[in-house]
């Protein structure tokens, strides 16, 4: 954890970086937890305030990936689906959730903004993946028959 | 460099973003020996920066004498914040992130990812929040945001090639001898971005480069890499972004 605030303070500070992007934060902390006086609800708290506070002293933008609880995998997620206490989602500015809707064969993608603390506007932007460029497009493409 | 001056003036533009450079420079030089010099009154609050005070024949040695200690972070009177909040009244749009560029419809509802803010991403697994990440580097990267992935998921190698998502991937019909000329305005129109395009893409010397490798790839700057594939019908040219 510490190592990781050190490696960000020294990027911002030599690379002039603008955005971290943090995948994830469950696999982060559970690298280290040497401290056995916490649990892990307080050790993730602890870590998004110190994430928070990072964004904001040294102005970038962080990125954090938080998982979502063990939830039944038809059900779309919510907000209070994100794992540990309600601590994430306080901090955060902006929540997205990469909703997954396999029901009844179809495959569709689309992110849900559940937070926006900039302006308020929440929705969803629909996520089509192109194979061709392996890239997430949010209008579908229409492929002629050759 | 720096490190042997007792008092640094700054005297940066007056506006949001300038005022915000100045903080940012303060914090990196140290903040108690950095002097913020700021308008005095009304008719100092017209000029942009110093240039503009000069030319307006303001007396700049009075300006300079005034400049400040920036104020401790937790005591604030709101003549402090009166020039930010007008200006971001005012100016809208400069208070907006930085867009992503491939998903226009996402950045209408976040307008785009600010400095100085934390955004949650949240999914099942496998749904793709990796994959969307990379993209979303990679428009940053495009726009010239200097972005760190911090992963301890997947392994740096196999990070690198999700990361190497071809940012573009654009098929050209190959009809006889235009093809070399619709190659050549496809990539320099959609590298404009990246300042001097190398020699090679030099309209003369790109035909003779063209024809000696035509399934070739190779480097631009150290963050692009160009690619070909040629097939009987079309012509990809594929251009990877490495972070």
């Amino acid at each position: 954890m510490e190592d990781v605030l050190d490696a960000m303070e020294y990027a911002v500070y030599v690379s002039d970086v603008e955005h971290i992007i943090l995948d994830n934060l469950q696999f982060m902390i559970s690298r280290n937890t040497l401290n056995k006086s916490f649990d892990k609800f307080d050790i993730q708290d602890i870590a998004i305030e110190k994430f928070r506070k990072f964004a904001t002293d040294r102005n970038v933008h962080i990125t954090l990936v938080v998982h979502p609880r063990k939830e039944d995998e038809a059900s779309k997620l919510s907000i209070s689906s994100i794992y540990g206490s309600a601590k994430a989602t306080q901090e955060a500015d902006t929540v997205m959730i990469l909703q997954s809707d396999n029901a009844a064969g179809r495959h569709r993608k689309y992110l849900d903004i559940k937070k926006n603390r900039f302006d308020g506007t929440l929705g969803y932007c629909p996520l089509h993946f192109d194979r061709m460029s392996g890239r997430y497009d949010d209008t579908p493409k229409i492929v002629p028959n050759q | 460099m720096l490190e042997r001056f007792q008092k640094i003036y700054l005297w940066m533009d007056n506006d949001g973003p300038g005022q915000e450079g100045a903080k940012q420079f303060a914090q990196k030089i140290g903040l108690n020996r950095c002097y913020m010099v700021q308008p005095l009154d009304a008719q100092d609050n017209t000029c942009k920066d110093a240039n503009e005070a000069l030319l307006k024949g303001i007396d700049l040695e009075a300006m300079i004498r005034a400049a400040k200690v920036t104020k401790h972070e937790n005591v604030m009177d709101f003549e402090a914040i009166r020039s930010d909040v007008l200006h971001e009244i005012l100016h809208p749009d400069k208070y907006t992130g930085v867009p992503m560029t491939s998903l226009p419809m996402l950045t209408d509802i976040i307008k785009g990812f600010r400095r100085g803010e934390l955004t949650i991403l949240t999914g099942p697994t496998g749904s793709g929040k990796t994959t969307f990440l990379g993209q979303l580097s990679l428009d940053l990267a495009e726009q010239d945001v200097n972005v760190m992935w911090g992963s301890f998921e997947i392994k740096n190698s196999k990070l690198s090639t999700v990361s190497n998502m071809f940012s573009m991937a654009k098929e050209v019909p190959a009809v006889g001898g235009v093809l070399v000329n619709a190659i050549h305005t496809l990539i320099t129109s959609s590298l404009t971005h990246i300042g001097a395009l190398p020699s090679i893409f030099q309209p003369d010397s790109f035909e003779s480069f063209f024809s000696s490798s035509p399934e070739s790839h190779f480097r631009l700057g150290n963050r692009m890499l160009l690619l070909f594939c040629i097939s009987s019908q079309t012509v990809s040219v594929y251009c990877q972004c490495t972070l």
